[in-house]
């Protein structure tokens, strides 16, 4: 299992990283900072992740830009996409499940509940 | 809190009910609460109706407790006018978001309930002092405006760690980063809970530094809201805003 986590937020990666790596241990985590470095690392690794976790509001190249981009590439097209934000205002998350969200996690969260959405993701 | 329960006595109101000054009054109950009109004693109470004042509006009376310290602006007699004019360019209501998101950031990624520590204060203009470290967030939208978060660089290691679950002892990437985002948690649930109005948020900014000063813009006034952890210390969140 590969994951690829992109979130400005080094402090978040972490906390992230370590609720996945309880849930499965053996899972590869990538990490990115914005959107750029993810498509970047998705490049790199053949687009060849499991899941991958996303905030939205980061510099350079935003989460609901870098969704858009993952979506509108055939490679990457089909790849589930959790939103993991502090943006809770009910048109940005129609507007990312619009774009093609596969699932979007509120923050402040509690690990339970990224656990659960990650294996809604994967149960799929 | 012991002080007196705030009341409306507005036998007239149906009467006067389209004039401006009935508006007035209108907007006093919304800042009660802004659902159902009750006092919410806990987060609008404090700021309002504390301390005893009364005005008379087209002859209904409304009795209003508030509290003077904590508005300083409003100290002396205030009037009806003055008062339109404060809830007009900052909604008091727009705080309680912030306050309870506070509370959840706090309660979900750090397992720590903070309380709040004595009376709201507004601040209409000049310098601010905020503790070590700071960090804000610009809003933007359907308002404009800016959230910050203050305390001590102790209490922000403490909060931090918690919320890393990684013990940060001094200055480093992981505090500065951690305190931004759990500004950034924060203001985007505050963000969610404002009905009806969207609300952008910057990236937040930390800074860490000893005897800062903050600069309010006179016409942006900034409600600072004095909050404690249990065993941590204080900090304060600290809110500026209007609807454009």
């Amino acid at each position: 299992m590969k994951i690829l986590l992109i979130d400005d937020s080094s402090t978040m990666r972490k906390i992230q990283k370590r609720v996945i790596s309880e849930l499965h241990p053996d899972a590869i985590v990538l990490e990115a900072g914005n959107g750029k470095e993810a498509l970047d690392v998705l490049k790199a690794n053949n687009n060849d992740f499991t899941f991958i976790l996303c905030d939205i509001n980061m510099p350079e190249m935003n989460g609901m830009e870098t969704l858009k981009a993952i979506r509108s590439q055939p490679e990457t097209a089909k790849l589930p996409v959790i939103m993991c934000t502090s943006v809770a205002e009910k048109g940005q998350v129609m507007e990312a499940i619009k774009a093609g969200a596969t699932n979007y996690l509120v923050k402040p969260f509690q690990p339970a509940d990224l656990q659960s959405k990650i294996s809604a993701v994967l149960n799929k | 809190m012991g002080q007196e329960q705030p009341s409306i006595n507005c036998a007239r109101q149906n009467s006067v009910r389209k004039s401006c000054k009935c508006r007035i009054m209108q907007q006093v109950l919304k800042i009660l609460h802004p659902r159902t009109g009750k006092a919410d004693r806990q987060f609008f109470y404090p700021l309002i109706f504390t301390g005893g004042r009364y005005f008379y509006l087209n002859k209904g009376l409304i009795k209003l407790n508030y509290q003077a310290k904590a508005e300083q602006c409003m100290m002396g007699a205030i009037s009806t006018r003055n008062f339109q004019a404060k809830v007009r360019s900052m909604k008091i209501e727009h705080i309680n978001p912030f306050i309870e998101a506070t509370v959840t950031t706090f309660k979900s990624m750090c397992a720590v309930e903070p309380l709040r520590d004595g009376k709201l204060e507004l601040k209409e203009a000049g310098f601010i002092t905020t503790y070590d470290l700071l960090g804000v967030i610009g809003l933007s939208g359907g308002v404009k405006g800016a959230v910050l978060m203050t305390m001590s660089l102790e209490t922000g290691c403490k909060a931090v760690s918690a919320f890393l679950m990684d013990e940060v002892k001094e200055p480093n990437t992981d505090l500065m980063d951690g305190f931004g985002e759990l500004l950034n948690i924060i203001a985007g649930a505050a963000a969610a809970k404002m009905d009806g109005m969207r609300v952008d948020l910057a990236l937040p900014t930390v800074v860490l530094g000893a005897n800062q000063q903050m600069h309010a813009k006179q016409g942006n006034p900034w409600v600072i809201v004095p909050m404690k952890f249990p065993d941590w210390g204080k900090f304060n969140i600290e809110v500026s805003m209007e609807e454009v």
